[in-house]
Parts: C-alpha cells; sequence; structure tokens
C-alpha cells in the first residue's frame, strides 16, 4: 500500500498566487488568495476576538468566538478558518454577530467550572481580594498583606473584631470542614500593622487643588475620606459628635471594640490630610449653602436621620432615606453622593464602608471627568455551591486541619504561627489568571450569561497539581487544542492529547501519565497560550508578570 | 491467551510489519490489536509507539476517539444490543435492561459478575426490519424480547463455535436441475438463513436431489427472511417466506423427487411420519409457497424501479461471472474504450444524478471539479460508513452489489483522473466489508483493478479501510481524517475535499449508492435516468424501510414518489392495524414528517420545505405507540453521543437540548423548557461547523412543529402515546384469565401468582419493562 504522509505541502497554485479583494467593515483590501478572513482583517488593523486559534498553529475551529457576518450570503462563517472570495463583504461587529458569539459564550460558560473570584472576594461588600491577603500571610509577606486589605478596607482593624463576616458564609472550605477565619486573618493584618513604628501609608496623589466635604464621619465618611485623600483632594470630615467614628465610636460596646483601636485607624485618615470639623450638624449649624458653595463635591454619610434635614437641600428622599443611583452612589443634585444608612439602613458597618470607598470612587471620576460612572462591572463565572467531590480536589493544595481558634481568645487575635496556619486552609478557589483569562475578558465584553443555559449537574471541578510548574483545571478548558498542538509540535515525548469524544471530551495526558511528563518543555507555551485558566502558573506571581498579557 | 509483556511485544511487532508502521495506519492496527485482545492493552498501544512514527498522543486520541475501541478487558462474549432507530421505537432499552438483569450486572457495570458476557449499546447494525436486533460475538437474534433474553443466551451457549458448515463454493449442475436461491443479505442471516442454507445441503445430500443451490444479496424483502425461491424449469417460481431449518425438506420434497428408490421410499416415509404429527393446530408445517404473482408481493415490487439493485435477489453478490453475464461492468468497458472522461462527466451531468449520501450535491459538477484540479495526484473514496441509526441502504448495496460498486468507482475514477481510492465501511458491518473484500480480490485478479485495467492503459488501486464506531466520519472531512489515521474531526468547508482532500490532494468522496447507479446511466444513457423523478431530483432512491411497517425491507423507488404511495402500497401500511402516525426520514439528520403531510414527495428540495431531509435514506414508520418527545429525546442522545466535541455550538447545544429532553420525558419539564430547547435548537444549527450539529436539532424541530401538542401533554404529565416509562403505570384489567405467565415473567417479582385469578402488579416493584404485557395471550395488560 503506498502512503503519502500528512502533511505534504499544499502545492496548489503555490508559485502564481492571485491577490482576492474583499471588504471587512466597509474597508477594502487585497490579499492573497490563501488568505482567511481573519487575516485579512488582520492586515486592517481589525481585530477579530477568538480563543481557539494562534498563529504558527493549525486552525482548529472550535470556539466559534470568531464569526463574523458574510453579507452577500447572509451567512455566519469562522473568519479563523474561512478563506478570501472575490467580492465577499464581511462585517466583524454588528448586531449579528454579537448575538453570535454571546450564544458561543454563553455556551461555553455553562460548561465552566470554575469561578473567576472567589466566593469570599464576591461575598465582601467591600470586595476585599481575601484570597491574596490569605497568600501573603501564608507567605509572611505582611506589607503586602496590609496594602491588599486597606486597598478596599479603610479600617480593617475595627471592621475585623465587629463584622458579621459575610465572606465566610461563601467560603468553599465550609464544604469540608468549617469556613478560613477570613475576618480574623484581616484583623491580625491590620493589629500587626499599626503595631509598627510606622503603619501602612498609601501613596497620595499629587494635590488636586479640589476641596470636598464628608458630612458624617461614622464608616461611611471616614472610609470616603480616606480614599478620597489618596486622590489628591482636600477633605472637610464633618460630625455633630465631639469625636469621629459615628456608631463604632457611640454603638459599639468597648469590649467588642476598643477604643484605642478605633482611635488608631482614625489616625491613619488623619495622616491623610483629613480635617475633622466635629460638632457641626447638618440643618442646625451646618447649611446647604456652606456646602454647595464651599467645596466641588458632597458626599453625605450622615446616617440614619429625620428625612426632615433635606427639605431645603433639593436632594431628593424618601421616608427611608435619600434616593440615589446604586451604581454611582449619585443623588438627585449634581456633585451630591451618599450612601451608608442615609440611603437605607443596614446594620452591618462593612456594608456602609464598602460605600464609603464606592462614593469616593465615583465623587473622583466626577471630580476628574465630569461624570461619575462607578467601578467598570466585572464578569464573573460562578461555581456554586460546591459538592464533597470537588472539595476534596481543592483539598490538593490545602492543609487538612481544622479551623483554629486563637489561643489567646478574642482579646489577642492571632498569633503570626496561628495566622499562617489558618491561611493555610485556604482552598485557593480563586482563578490564577483573572486578568489574562479570555473567556472572561469576552465575557465581560459580549455581556455573556452564564445562566442562561445553565446544567442541572455540572460536570465536577478537578485540579491536576502534578506538575512542579503548572495547575491544570480540566473543567476550565474550551477545548481549542492549542496545547495539544503545542505538545506535538515541539516533539514532547507523551505531550496532551484530547480524549473522548462528544461533551465528554478531554484534554488528558497520554496513558494516564502524570501532567509532569506530559509537560517536560513546552509547560510555559501552553499556560501562555492557554485562553483560559484551564492550564496556568502554580505560582500566581508568575501569571502578573508573564508578558503580553 | 498469553498476556505476558514479550508475547504482546511479539504479535504487535508481527502485524506492524504485516500492516506498516506509518502513522495513517493506526486505526487497521488497532483493530488488529482488538481482534487479538478483545480489548486494547496498554503494553500493546506503547508497543505500537515504540516501533512506528505513532505517537503516544496520537494512539490514545484515536483510540478514545471511535466507539469500537475498548480500553479495558471484557466478559468472553460480547452482547452488543442494537439502539437503532427501528430497534429504539421497538423497545431496545427494554431488551438492554433485560440483558442486564438476566446477567445479574450491577449498575455501573457492562461486564457480569463472572466477566462472560459484556453488555454494549451499539449505534446501529442496521438490521432494522428484523428490531429489536441482538448480536452476540457472530450470532445475530432479531425480534428480541425482553422476556425471551434467557432462552437466547441458552440458544448461544449451545451453538456457539459450531460455525454452521455451509458450502462458499458452488457445484455447477445442468439447467434442467433448477435452481433454489437463498437470500444471505444480513437480515437474512439474523433471521437464520445460515441455518436454513445448512439444512438445505444437508437435505440435498441425504435425499439426493439434484439442485443449484444459490446464494443471493438482498431480495429486499426483509420482512419475510429467511427467504426460499425454488425456480424449476418451465415453471413459475416459488418463494418461501419466514422458512426455518426444519421446513426445508418438506419444501424440497414437495417440488422435487428423488431419483432413486430407495430414496423414494426412505421420503415417503418420512412424509408419512411428519404428516401423523403434523396435527394442523401444532406447530407443524405452517410456511405457505407464494408466488411471484401473489398481490402482496406485487405490491411490494411493483412500484419499485431497481437501478442501483438491478437484479435484487437474483444475483450471487461474489459471483463475477453472473454480473458480467448480465451487462457487468460494459459500462466500464464502453468508457475505457470510446469515451473521454470529459464525455463522461457530461454524460453524469446530463442524467441530473446527485449525491445519494444525503445533501444531494449534482455528482456531476463534483466530478468535474476533481477532473479540472491541477493536483497530480487525486483520490477516490466510497463512503459506506452509513451512521444514520435505523437504516440500512449502503449495507445492502455494498453487501448484495459489491461488484457494482466498484464499477462505479472505476468509472468515476477514470472521470476525475485518480488511481488510487478508498472504501471506507462501518466496522459494524462485517459482511459488508468481507464481501467488498472478496470482490476487490477477485477484480484485481481478473484484470479490472490495478495496472492496465482491461489493457486500456488506466490504473487504479483501491484499498478496504474500516471504520471504528464514529457516525461523525459520515461527514466528509472527517472521513478523510479518519483515513488518515487522526480523531475523526470534520473542518470547514472549503477547501472541499474535491479542492483538498486526503493527505491534502484533490478527492472525490461520494456514497456507495451514487457509485452503483454510475453503470447503469452509461449503458442505459443519461436521458433514461433524467426521465426518472422530479424536475429537480432525477432517477431513483434507495431507502430502507423499516419501523412499524407491515412489509419493511430495501426498496428502490423512482424520485417523486409520495411518501404515501411508499408507506401504503409498497409498504402495505402500518403493522397490527395501528393507526400511522408519521415517518422519520434522514435520520438523526431528518425529521418527522407527520401523516397528514404523506403527499410530500420523495425529493431533495420537498423534503427540505418539510422540515426534514433525504439523508441517505432511512425511513422510519412510527405508529400511534410511538412517543414524537422520545423519538427527539433518542436522536439527540444519538448525536450527542456521536458529536465530535470539537465545535461550542455542537458539543454543548446537543447536550442542553437532551437534557431538556429528558426533562421533558420524565415528567419535570416547565412551560420555559420549550421555548429553552427551541432557542438552544435554532442556535446549534446556526453555529454548528458541520453538518452533524446543523443538522442534530431538526429531530426537535420537526417534532416541535408538527407535534407540540404532545410536548404539551408532557408539561402536564401525560405521555398520549404511554411510551415514557416515568409517565405511564401497568395494570392488569379484568379479563385477566390468571393463567400466571406474567406473574412467571416478571423479573423482579411485581406480580403474585394467583392462579385463576386477576393478577396484580405491584407499582412499588414494578420497573416498566413491558415483559408481562408482551407474554400476555389475553392482552389483558393496560398501560396508562
Amino acid at each position: 500500500m503506498r502512503y503519502v504522509q500528512a502533511g505534504v505541502p499544499d502545492r496548489i497554485c503555490k508559485n502564481h498566487m492571485k491577490l482576492i479583494s474583499v471588504s471587512i467593515d466597509n474597508r477594502d483590501v487585497s490579499v492573497n488568495e490563501n488568505s482567511t478572513v481573519f487575516e485579512a482583517a488582520r492586515k486592517l488593523n481589525i481585530h477579530i476576538p477568538t480563543l481557539c486559534y494562534l498563529n504558527g498553529y493549525e486552525r482548529f475551529t472550535s470556539c466559534m468566538i470568531c464569526v463574523v457576518h458574510e453579507i452577500n450570503s447572509d451567512r455566519l462563517i469562522p473568519s479563523c478558518s474561512a478563506t478570501v472570495a472575490e467580492g465577499m463583504r464581511i462585517e466583524t461587529e454588528n448586531e449579528k454577530v454579537k448575538v453570535a458569539r454571546k450564544d458561543a459564550l454563553d455556551f461555553l460558560l455553562s460548561e465552566h467550572v470554575g469561578d473567576c473570584e472567589a466566593p469570599c472576594h464576591r461575598a465582601c461588600p467591600a470586595h476585599m481580594n481575601i484570597p491574596q491577603m490569605i497568600r501573603q500571610i501564608e507567605d509572611n509577606r505582611l506589607v503586602d498583606a496590609i496594602a491588599t486589605v486597606k486597598r478596599d478596607i479603610a479600617l480593617p482593624a475595627v471592621l475585623g473584631r465587629i463584622c458579621p463576616a459575610p465572606c465566610e458564609k461563601g467560603c468553599h472550605r465550609r464544604n469540608f470542614d468549617n469556613p478560613v477565619g477570613i475576618c480574623s486573618l484581616k484583623r491580625y493584618v491590620a493589629d500587626v500593622d499599626l503595631a509598627q513604628d510606622s503603619p501602612y501609608h498609601p501613596a497620595v496623589k499629587p494635590n488636586s487643588g479640589k476641596k470636598l466635604a464628608v458630612v458624617g464621619a461614622g464608616p461611611a465618611g471616614l472610609s470616603a475620606a480616606y480614599y478620597l485623600l489618596q486622590d489628591g483632594h482636600a477633605c472637610h470630615v464633618y460630625d455633630q459628635n465631639p469625636h469621629p467614628g459615628g456608631m463604632l465610636r457611640y454603638g459599639v460596646p468597648d469590649k467588642e471594640l476598643p477604643k484605642s483601636v478605633l482611635d488608631s485607624e482614625i489616625d491613619r485618615i488623619s495622616g491623610l490630610g483629613a480635617e475633622f470639623r466635629m460638632e457641626r450638624s447638618l440643618g442646625e449649624d451646618l447649611g446647604w449653602d456652606e456646602l454647595r458653595t464651599g467645596y466641588d463635591a458632597l458626599v453625605l454619610a450622615v446616617g440614619k436621620i429625620d428625612p426632615k434635614v433635606f427639605e431645603d437641600s433639593g436632594v431628593e428622599h424618601t421616608s427611608k432615606g435619600v434616593v440615589i443611583n446604586r451604581k454611582t452612589f449619585e443623588t438627585s443634585v449634581p456633585g451630591v453622593f451618599a450612601g451608608g444608612n442615609a440611603v437605607s439602613e443596614a446594620r452591618m458597618a462593612i456594608r456602609a464602608a464598602a460605600h464609603g470607598k464606592s462614593m469616593a470612587y465615583s465623587v473622583n471620576q466626577f471630580l476628574e471627568n465630569k461624570t461619575a460612572k462607578g467601578p467598570k462591572p466585572r464578569f464573573h463565572s460562578i461555581l456554586g455551591k460546591i459538592r464533597k467531590d470537588e472539595a476534596n480536589e481543592f483539598m490538593k493544595e490545602a492543609e487538612k486541619h481544622e479551623h483554629i481558634v486563637p489561643v489567646g481568645g478574642l482579646k489577642t487575635g492571632y498569633s503570626d504561627e496561628e495566622a499562617v496556619r489558618e491561611s493555610s486552609r485556604c482552598f485557593g478557589c480563586d482563578c490564577r489568571k483573572p486578568d489574562s483569562c479570555k473567556l472572561r475578558k469576552y465575557s465581560e465584553e459580549y455581556q455573556a450569561n452564564q445562566r442562561r443555559f445553565s446544567f442541572v449537574e455540572r460536570k465536577g471541578f478537578q485540579r491536576n497539581i502534578q506538575h512542579e510548574l503548572v495547575i491544570y483545571e480540566p473543567g476550565k478548558c474550551i477545548k481549542c487544542g492549542l496545547c495539544v498542538q503545542i505538545t506535538k509540535k515541539a516533539g514532547e515525548k507523551l505531550g496532551l492529547t484530547f480524549i473522548d469524544r462528544g461533551f465528554n471530551v478531554r484534554v488528558e495526558i497520554p496513558f494516564g501519565e502524570p501532567l509532569s511528563q506530559g509537560l517536560i518543555n513546552v509547560a510555559g507555551e501552553c499556560v501562555t497560550a492557554c485562553p483560559t485558566a484551564a492550564l496556568s502558573w502554580r505560582d500566581r506571581n508568575q501569571e502578573k508578570s508573564s508578558p503580553n498579557k | 491467551m498469553n498476556m505476558d509483556k514479550d508475547s504482546i511485544h511479539s504479535f504487535v511487532d508481527q502485524i506492524i510489519s504485516e500492516i506498516g508502521p506509518n502513522a495513517g495506519n493506526i486505526i487497521p492496527i488497532l483493530h488488529a490489536v482488538q481482534n487479538r485482545y478483545n480489548y486494547l492493552p496498554e503494553t500493546a498501544l506503547r508497543r505500537v509507539c515504540e516501533i512506528t512514527d505513532i505517537t503516544p498522543a496520537s494512539i490514545m486520541g484515536v483510540s478514545t476517539f471511535y466507539s469500537q475501541f475498548r480500553h479495558t478487558p471484557i466478559g468472553q462474549h460480547i452482547i452488543r444490543v442494537c439502539t437503532g432507530t427501528a430497534c429504539h421505537v421497538k423497545g431496545s432499552e427494554l431488551v438492554y435492561d433485560a440483558f442486564c438483569r438476566e446477567l445479574h450486572i450491577q449498575e455501573g457495570q457492562d461486564t457480569d459478575p463472572e466477566a462472560r458476557f459484556t453488555v454494549q449499546k451499539i449505534a446501529c447494525l442496521g438490521c432494522c426490519t428484523i428490531a429489536p436486533v441482538v448480536q452476540i460475538d457472530g450470532m445475530t437474534y432479531g425480534h428480541v424480547k425482553t422476556a425471551g433474553v434467557a432462552n437466547i443466551l441458552q440458544d448461544f451457549l449451545l451453538h456457539q463455535g459450531r460455525r454452521m458448515a455451509v458450502s462458499e463454493a458452488r457445484k455447477i449442475l445442468p439447467e434442467e436441475a433448477g435452481e433454489i436461491k437463498i437470500g444471505l443479505g444480513s437480515c437474512c442471516v439474523a433471521s437464520g438463513s445460515r441455518r436454513v442454507q445448512h439444512a438445505l445441503e444437508q437435505t440435498l445430500e441425504e435425499t439426493g436431489v439434484q439442485a443449484q443451490v444459490k446464494r443471493v444479496g438482498c431480495v429486499g424483502m426483509c420482512h419475510r427472511t429467511p427467504l426460499l425461491e425454488l425456480n424449476l424449469p418451465d415453471q413459475d417460481p416459488v418463494l418461501y417466506d419466514s422458512v426455518q431449518p426444519e421446513d426445508v425438506k418438506r419444501i424440497i420434497l414437495r417440488h422435487y423427487k428423488p431419483k432413486t428408490l430407495r430414496q423414494r421410499i426412505k421420503n415417503a416415509a418420512f412424509s408419512l411420519i411428519e404428516n401423523i404429527l403434523d396435527d394442523p393446530h401444532s406447530n407443524g408445517f405452517t410456511r405457505h409457497p407464494l408466488h411471484v404473482r401473489d398481490p402482496n408481493i406485487q405490491a411490494f415490487l411493483g412500484r419499485q424501479k431497481h437501478i442501483a439493485t438491478e437484479h435484487s435477489g437474483q444475483i450471487d453478490p461474489l459471483d463475477l461471472q453472473e454480473y458480467r453475464s448480465k451487462g457487468g461492468f460494459e459500462a466500464l468497458e464502453r468508457c475505457l474504450a470510446d469515451s473521454s472522461p470529459d464525455e463522461i462527466i457530461a454524460q453524469i451531468k446530463a442524467s441530473g444524478l446527485r449525491g445519494r449520501g444525503g445533501a444531494g450535491y449534482p455528482a456531476g459538477k463534483k466530478w468535474q471539479i476533481v477532473r479540472q484540479s491541477d493536483d497530480t495526484v487525486k483520490f477516490i473514496i466510497c463512503n459506506g460508513d452509513e451512521g444514520d441509526p435505523g437504516a440500512f441502504m449502503d449495507r445492502m448495496i455494498l453487501e448484495s452489489y459489491p461488484f457494482r460498486v466498484i464499477e462505479g468507482m472505476i468509472i468515476a475514477a477514470f472521470a476525475v483522473g485518480a488511481h488510487e481510492g478508498y472504501f471506507y465501511i462501518r466496522a459494524e458491518y462485517p459482511l459488508a466489508v468481507q464481501r467488498v473484500k472478496d470482490a476487490l480480490k477477485q477484480c484485481l485478479e481478473s484484470g479490472l483493478l490495478g495496472e492496465n485495467i482491461l489493457r486500456k492503459g488506466f490504473s487504479l488501486k483501491l484499498n478496504m479501510l474500516e471504520g471504528a464506531g464514529a457516525f461523525v466520519c459520515g461527514e466528509e472531512t472527517a472521513l478523510i481524517a479518519s483515513i488518515e489515521g487522526r480523531r475523526g474531526n470534520p473542518s470547514y468547508r472549503p477547501p472541499y475535499p474535491a479542492q483538498k482532500g486526503l493527505w491534502g490532494h484533490s478527492t472525490l468522496v461520494s456514497n456507495c449508492e451514487t457509485f452503483a447507479t454510475v453503470p447503469w446511466i452509461i449503458r442505459h444513457g443519461p436521458e433514461a435516468l433524467a426521465e426518472l423523478g422530479t424536475s429537480k431530483s432525477k432517477g431513483t432512491k434507495v431507502f430502507s424501510l423499516a419501523g412499524k411497517i407491515a412489509r419493511g425491507g430495501l426498496i428502490e423507488v423512482p424520485m417523486g414518489i409520495t411518501i404515501q404511495e411508499i408507506v401504503e402500497d409498497i409498504g402495505g401500511g402500518i403493522e397490527n392495524g395501528k393507526q400511522f402516525k408519521a415517518v422519520q426520514i434522514g435520520g438523526p439528520s431528518g425529521g418527522c414528517i407527520p401523516a397528514e403531510l404523506a403527499h410530500t414527495r420523495v425529493d431533495y428540495e420537498d423534503l427540505t420545505e418539510v422540515g426534514a431531509m433525504m439523508g441517505s435514506g432511512g425511513l422510519l414508520i412510527l405508529d400511534e405507540t410511538d412517543c414524537m418527545v422520545d423519538i427527539a429525546r433518542y436522536f439527540l442522545s444519538f448525536t450527542q453521543n456521536q458529536s465530535c466535541g470539537k465545535c461550542t455550538f455542537c458539543r454543548v447545544g446537543t447536550r442542553h437540548m437532551l437534557r431538556i429532553l429528558e426533562k421533558l420525558c420524565a415528567g419535570d419539564g416547565k412551560r420555559e423548557d420549550l421555548e429553552k430547547l427551541e432557542e438552544i435548537a435554532h442556535r446549534t444549527q446556526q453555529g454548528s461547523l458541520c453538518g452533524l450539529g446543523k443538522t442534530a436539532p431538526n429531530p426537535v424541530l420537526t417534532t416541535l412543529t408538527y407535534f407540540r401538542d404532545e410536548y404539551e401533554a408532557h408539561l402536564q404529565g401525560t405521555c398520549p402515546a404511554k411510551r415514557c416509562k416515568d409517565l405511564i403505570t401497568y395494570w392488569i384489567d379484568e379479563t385477566c384469565i390468571g393463567c400466571t405467565i406474567c406473574a412467571q415473567n416478571c423479573p423482579t417479582g411485581a406480580i403474585s401468582v394467583t392462579p385463576y385469578q386477576r393478577h396484580i402488579i405491584d407499582q412499588n416493584e414494578c420497573t416498566k419493562c413491558d415483559t408481562c404485557r408482551q407474554g400476555c395471550p389475553t392482552e389483558s395488560v393496560k398501560i396508562t
């Protein structure tokens, strides 16, 4: 039997290549006849999104994100594989295309097994990056840890003592034994910091020349001031009481929250230049005219007060409080923002603190651009409640011991050693590629919806830790086959391969060998090429420093 | 069997030296290993990688893609339960459950505790007219009932290893001896025609009757197999249907008088004893001869037009002389001698022949593209990977007319300029594979293949490749990937294989029926074909007619005939007097056409218009007891399982549709599920890369269009056809005579033995296996 080997070079018409003219997004381009629509678009600097295509590798056409609309035939075609034809008219980003891309993303997300951000991170009203803090504690990098904490929480030592910890309710570890003691760890980080000769002092931007008033020195007002000061704005904090702290000072018993702790954290805010103007009551000795004329913006963090106060202000309100835009915290009056219990009553100080941070974000946008938009919404793939078998997968990277209770009790909090031991219980369930994952990026761009097509019973989460440098999480694989191609091209002895077919298709190491045997020479290339976090660096810091992301 | 490393290594070394070490040979190598060990031992696979170009990634990727390959040892015998569409509607899932129960196979396992039997579901064995079908090793059992599985196992163990000694060679006898034709298609064999052949040869031996025994291919009347046709000189041919081995002697003696006196006396004695025993009420001789002019046979055959199946039931599939004597290879001779390739292509074009594989692309146009390619190396491929469950046209054509397909291929190869080609045939069709192999060998020996064919200067080499259990490989780009030894992932077209196919070369891929039609066109002229059919669909189409039809079988009809005519006139209507509900056409890519639209013509465009498609030609007739939601679920579970898993829409979309359909069948569906189902169906149709994904939603969409009321009923928790297990209850009504058969048969003990009293089914124990209903002599078991 005569065999012609695969990969015989394409000899057809190689020598006399024709040029083809096509129109892409109403711009004409000439390319040679073997070009794909994707390549032709590149020539016009039009970047078509794709997950499965990588220059230099065979096109596999699996993700179907790269579809474009061919107008003449009114068909959607995968641009990575469709070759150009004379007179073709392509639109790369019209409604039809967007819908199709969103469809593909929704389908991919329906089988995506993983959290973009850890559930604790999502559950935290202030959206603190908890897993990052925990890893910094574990690595004994407490200076980094306090920076992580204070990026989102202005009063961590305070909240570390009184927060009801919604974060811990989300913790996946609770499905194995009990949640990680996140709140105590946060307190530990803050306490260690406050005990330093020179505690953490965030970088402050140059003076913006803008001045604003924060009315109310409770958790919302203090937080707003803390972040606005870092943005370089001058900040006057008004309060009716003799000392700042609001409910934290006047509503929480000393045994729960020692005044000294509160004072220390308020000192950190004063240290950034906050000017406290105490014993001034809104509507009494603090008038709307003074606030409106004297400041570039106004933050109302007055807590639960009699709505009558707002009557002359022009600020729209109801019996429950000030009416705001939930995204931007803007009131009906431009430049006036409100948050915390002033808008609706809630017991949690962390929620008020979170409002303070968010208000600061919007106020800063307003002061810089005259329009507040609020933070850009991020896409979140959500794993949901995990099963026992999945908890066991996560346990591969976590220590087995149960929750550590501080030996010194609530008074002292965690010792250094206890904090590290507690941190080692964390599952590290947050994605290792939260910023470089293309699936997340496009899901954000096309407003994909993971719950549009949801499975009652999803595939189980799996984590392969057999490789020194690389982690493989099959549930995040979109079957693009790039890693299979890369290992094949590089001549890896075992490499990676597709196993099975249909919905059960998956990437594995041949003969069930360990991952370390499959990826000997090109582990890094595979991690970089992988469009999701199916393959990622074991060391998360490597991901941050990796190029072209 | 010796399973130590050295012995496995030496076996692998030996097969590699026979098959060759190229990466493209991976599938034949895997077949060889599995044939030997019954599964693929890892030691063997590793050895293959050591001594060939095949990489571990490739051998694991390929061997896990194709469902024929197994990676774990199995029981001594393998029971394949066909889950093709015809078998499905006749209860194959219950049969599967019954085998598992009978063999005490644990949940989640496929092999019995003693490792004697492994039970496997298989896509389709193509024996649809005798559904439900089960194959144990090489033996096929048809019309299987749940209550009969124990008997089947017993029968198998009794007969296994005892190969029927039937002669393949043919004695040449003078013409006056007459001829006895016996159909030996797969359906016939499954119904026992090998045993009949054995009995026939024995009878002739014993009685000394001189008659020519002739095996023929498929007669088409698969609903009445095994068939024996007696052709005596100066007499009308007589056809016996449903013949059993014990009937043979009697049939022979009715028509032949033995030569010697001694034998005549002996035979008379035999007849006498038989007659005494032959109580008219007993299970004696009940087969009656059918004259070919019998109105039923007339109706079955009358509307048909045999082109691809010319000489249906008349010729020995492997008798090259006979094929040639009936005009075989004349077309080829004519082409090689008198025609230029362009003239041949012009004739094919003029005939209007369109691809019979399903999509109906004009054959002449495709030939021309390959002809005009300036590629110096071209290939030709016969697509015999008939994967549609419930269809068996390709199997029958390959089994019965291998020479005709080969002739068509040689003509096509000559026209397009290809000098090498492949038969790609499903591994589930061993008889077709064997016959084509034999036919190729004979052609090569007779100068019809190989170098300088018929001394006219044209050369062609044809190879045989077996598939390995992947429906998607019927898609031409996937088929090519499979021949190249890769996973059968389809790729985006264009380029079409005609432009850039096998190993990057221009390749003509056509279905075997298309090739089988070619010689006829050449012999009769293109006008003769163009005269038949409709304006856009010319000629004839071969269909396999199965399901709830009175006369199922293989038929070839002129295009333009209506579905109604096929069902009523040819098929004799619905079996058992039930109500005609729908016809499923085109398999998993097709749709369900309701009885109201039975006036739809067999025409590529007309069928597409009603949401179905011609497909390769499976016609499955459904009656009132078939649940359309269940049919949709059945097809989605098939496509979901057969999807290659590459592109997002097909991999995920089919799975979502299946989940929703399962929910509906279980009575857990919600109204929004219907909307979601329709939405996913449209998304999958639009977004999938290849034909499998693009057409997979068709069964869902057509049933939603034509049978929405049934979906609505499932939302209310009822299954109007009384098929969905979770929505029905079995009970016994007052007509029960207390015969206790149901109680004896019940595999779960849900019915207590209460002689002469009405029996009662304990609902907590009942698994709805249907055994009681099938066995009840008074039809007292009801379903609500």
